[in-house]
């Protein structure tokens, strides 16, 4: 079995960064589901689990740190990274965030893709 | 007589006197307090000319968190994109010339520039203080960690990162501003090495303070640089890498905590910049402390 991850969901309101972090990750070869909020994420992990959960920090509704918190209670096999414009205040919940990783926006690319194929990759 | 007239001069004189003496030191204080006042007047100047420029920078730092943010959003998938259809196009050959033309020098020169866009945002950012919340207990470590994820972009093609954690007890004070602080080093160590290097980052504690070092092998700084450090808007940085603010946030931060910023250069030879934080700030010694934040 590869060891590496097949499945990523991504959590984000804003539809043009979902469209550009999921031609990130296809293009890298990984199959991709989208959520625009983590409800609706909560709702697709019922029905299938992926390697690694990408979601966004500010959301309408409940937010990224809130959702990823709920997703290591129920799913702590899923990698869990976050990301979000305001980097420094969600350092702040600061070693305290319950996301494996976090990057600021615009991420890095190869450092992002880097941190799903660890995460992904069983443990 | 004649002696009370005399005795009479004689103690007009010496209440003439008297009344000179007093009058003299009456002048002298007055000199003294003339002084006093000026230099009171001096102080309360200077410490409005620091409300004011703290206000400005306050504004300005709530302004820019804002503005901040919602830039990234778009520049995240503007960013994104550019390096996509950048790579997809130098996979095609034989390309024709007109989009030729954009993978070898038009893209690469707009990437460069929404990358100057992306660092001046960083910056601003960082510049933020929105409400930081109340001070609690918190891991140091912990936030040296979540420091280094942070700046892990800047640092990694720069300089192999040593970290010496010492163990520590918990510290007292607001962990997003204390990150807010290493990240702002950390990035600025990794500016300072010109090709590859080591930055140096240690925690340790002392009966009173806690310790965190930054220390890079990097340009150093001289005793200009040194000297204006700490105030806002000045930097060495080529246009679209540093706005300046950097420092002066972090010194202003350390110091609402009742710490202190100091630094130790040698231009050639690297930098080192020390954070001093009382075990319990002054501000937190009447509360109580909130509840611990950490978690797994």
């Amino acid at each position: 079995v590869p060891s590496r991850p097949n499945r990523i969901l991504v959590v984000d309101d804003e539809p043009q960064v979902v469209r550009a972090m999921e031609r990130m990750l296809r293009r890298d070869g990984l199959e991709v589901e989208t959520a625009p909020c983590a409800e609706r994420a909560l709702a697709l992990l019922e029905a299938r689990l992926p390697d690694v959960i990408i979601s966004d920090y500010r959301m309408p509704g409940m937010n990224g740190d809130e959702l990823l918190r709920l997703v290591a209670e129920r799913h702590p096999a899923v990698g869990r990274i976050l990301v979000s414009g305001y980097t420094v205040q969600v350092a702040a919940c600061g070693g305290a965030s319950i996301a494996h990783e976090i990057f600021a926006k615009p991420w890095d690319e190869p450092a992002l893709l880097a941190a799903v194929h660890r995460l992904g990759s069983p443990r | 007589m004649t002696a009370v007239p005399a005795l009479a001069a004689a103690a007009a004189c010496v209440v003439a006197l008297a009344a000179l003496v007093a009058l003299r030191h009456a002048a002298m204080r007055s000199t003294a307090l003339a002084g006093r006042l000026a230099a009171a007047q001096e102080e309360l100047a200077a410490a409005q000319r620091a409300i004011a420029t703290q206000e400005r920078l306050s504004s300005l730092g709530m302004l820019a968190a804002g503005v901040a943010h919602e830039i990234n959003n778009p520049m995240s998938y503007v960013t994104a994109n550019l390096e996509a259809l950048t790579q997809d196009l130098a996979r095609i050959s034989p390309l024709p010339r007109v989009l030729s033309d954009y993978v070898d020098d038009i893209l690469p020169a707009t990437l460069d520039g929404v990358e100057r866009v992306n660092a001046i945002v960083a910056d601003l950012r960082s510049f933020s203080r929105e409400d930081p919340g109340a001070m609690c207990e918190f891991d140091l470590n912990a936030q040296v960690e979540a420091a280094l994820r942070i700046a892990n972009g800047s640092l990694r093609h720069r300089a192999q990162v040593v970290t010496q954690l010492g163990r520590l007890p918990p510290a007292i004070g607001k962990p997003q501003q204390i990150a807010q602080v290493l990240v702002n080093l950390l990035v600025n160590a990794a500016q300072a090495i010109p090709q590859w290097g080591t930055v140096t980052v240690s925690t340790r504690t002392h009966p009173d303070e806690f310790l965190v070092e930054v220390r890079d092998t990097g340009v150093g700084m001289d005793a200009e640089t040194l000297r204006r450090l700490f105030t806002p808007f000045f930097t060495t940085k080529p246009v679209g890498e540093g706005t300046g603010l950097g420092l002066a946030v972090a010194n202003g931060i350390v110091r609402s905590h009742g710490g202190r910023i100091t630094v130790r250069s040698t231009p050639g030879a690297g930098s080192v910049f020390s954070v001093h934080l009382p075990r319990v700030p002054p501000t937190a010694r009447r509360a109580r402390p909130g509840s611990p934040q950490q978690a797994a």
